[in-house]
């Protein structure tokens, strides 16, 4: 009887999302001590934890380097696979230019594309056997086999706002042939809430009322 | 003199289309804002019994055009039988219109279809984020009319079986 209750209460709350967006957030009292005891409740992070601390945020998006965090496989044609975190290493080495208006991250890399191309070497770094590939919060060992898969080169860029891009929902589970997801859980709750986050953006957009 | 009963053709999609709809708006709800890892797969079910379903539409159409169909009896009030077809064609509708406003949505965000086999057709329009919102809440809209529908439709068949008795629902049997 009370499971049944529970399955007419989901159902109603299912319905509910039809039609208009059901869990409206609730506020909560912001604190140090909070993120401390979420810290304290989630010790996966602190691998995390650890490298934000020696992190130092370039001056600018040509000279950053990018992680894909989650691991994807590789499948050969006869459907053998090896799973790879990749990273994207920038190849521009020459300082920022002025900063400080609105945008100025995004002004920069506009500005830099227009003189010459941003370059970005893309790497490929394989997991050894044992390597955790279905958790994005625990490192491989630093001696893994690095492939240098391509380079990635940005010749134009432009505001996010009103830019092509804008539009495409980057789903990470969008791959092309060869590649497949892992099974890490948070890459499959990506695709899924970078749906939800695209409905919201998209009924804002089309009409500039917040959903 | 016209049949008692729906063809047999006919009578089979009905069922048939009737499980997958089920499946599709239980699929749907399920899946609409859970971050589970069986999402991925379930969305990938979803498209291509969607796309499945858009074709047996179609093919029950033509079927239906060129079908001896039963009549409803005379011995119902015409004002029923003018909401009956007005049923019947709103749910032909919504069933057309679930998988088009569905593949137009995943078109408008950029997204391709992929089908079995590693097939991956890519979105063959730009991009855009009015077209997908007016996409996305159309479907979900659709959706809602859909299951109200389905439900109405099933009660007054059961209506017709259990309480007037007049073995209307046998036609479809």
């Amino acid at each position: 009887m009370r499971s049944l209750k529970k399955l007419l209460a989901a159902f109603r709350e299912k319905l509910g999302v039809l039609s208009k967006w059901s869990r409206a957030p609730v506020a909560g009292r912001p604190g140090p001590r909070r993120l401390a005891a979420f810290a304290a409740r989630h010790p996966e992070g602190a691998a995390f934890r650890s490298w934000q601390s020696s992190y130092r945020p370039s001056a600018s998006f040509a000279m950053e380097r990018y992680h894909s965090i989650n691991a994807f496989y590789l499948v050969d044609e006869s459907g053998n696979r090896r799973a790879v975190r990749w990273q994207a290493e920038p190849r521009t080495q020459w300082a920022a230019a002025e900063g400080g208006k609105d945008d100025a991250l995004g002004q920069d890399l506009i500005r830099r594309a227009a003189m010459q191309p941003v370059e970005f070497e893309l790497v490929f770094t394989f997991a050894g056997p044992g390597d955790p590939v279905d958790d994005p919060s625990a490192l491989w060992p630093g001696n893994r086999t690095r492939v240098k898969a391509g380079s990635i080169t940005v010749t134009a860029a432009e505001l996010q706002g009103e830019g092509e891009c804008n539009a495409i929902n980057f789903d990470p589970l969008v791959l092309p042939a060869g590649m497949a997801p892992t099974a890490t859980p948070i890459l499959h709750a990506r695709s899924a809430a970078y749906a939800v986050s695209l409905r919201r953006r998209a009924y804002e957009v089309a009409t500039g009322d917040t959903p | 003199m016209k049949p008692v009963r729906y063809p047999f053709a006919l009578r089979l999609m009905h069922w048939a289309m009737a499980v997958l709809i089920a499946a599709q708006l239980g699929l749907g709800l399920a899946m609409i804002d859970s971050l589970a890892p069986w999402r991925t797969v379930t969305v990938r079910i979803h498209a291509l019994t969607g796309l499945g379903l858009a074709v047996l539409v179609l093919v029950r159409v033509c079927l239906r055009k060129v079908s001896d169909l039963p009549k409803l009896p005379g011995t119902i009030p015409l004002w029923q039988r003018r909401t009956a077809e007005a049923m019947h064609l709103t749910l032909y509708l919504l069933m057309a219109g679930m998988p088009l406003s569905g593949l137009m949505l995943r078109f408008a965000a950029g997204v391709p279809v992929s089908l079995p086999g590693g097939v991956l057709i890519p979105s063959p329009i730009v991009p855009d984020l009015v077209l997908y919102a007016a996409m996305r809440e159309l479907h979900a809209a659709l959706a809602a009319g859909l299951l109200s529908l389905v439900m109405i439709h099933a009660a007054a068949a059961l209506h017709h079986a259990l309480v007037r008795r007049d073995d209307l629902h046998k036609t479809m049997l």
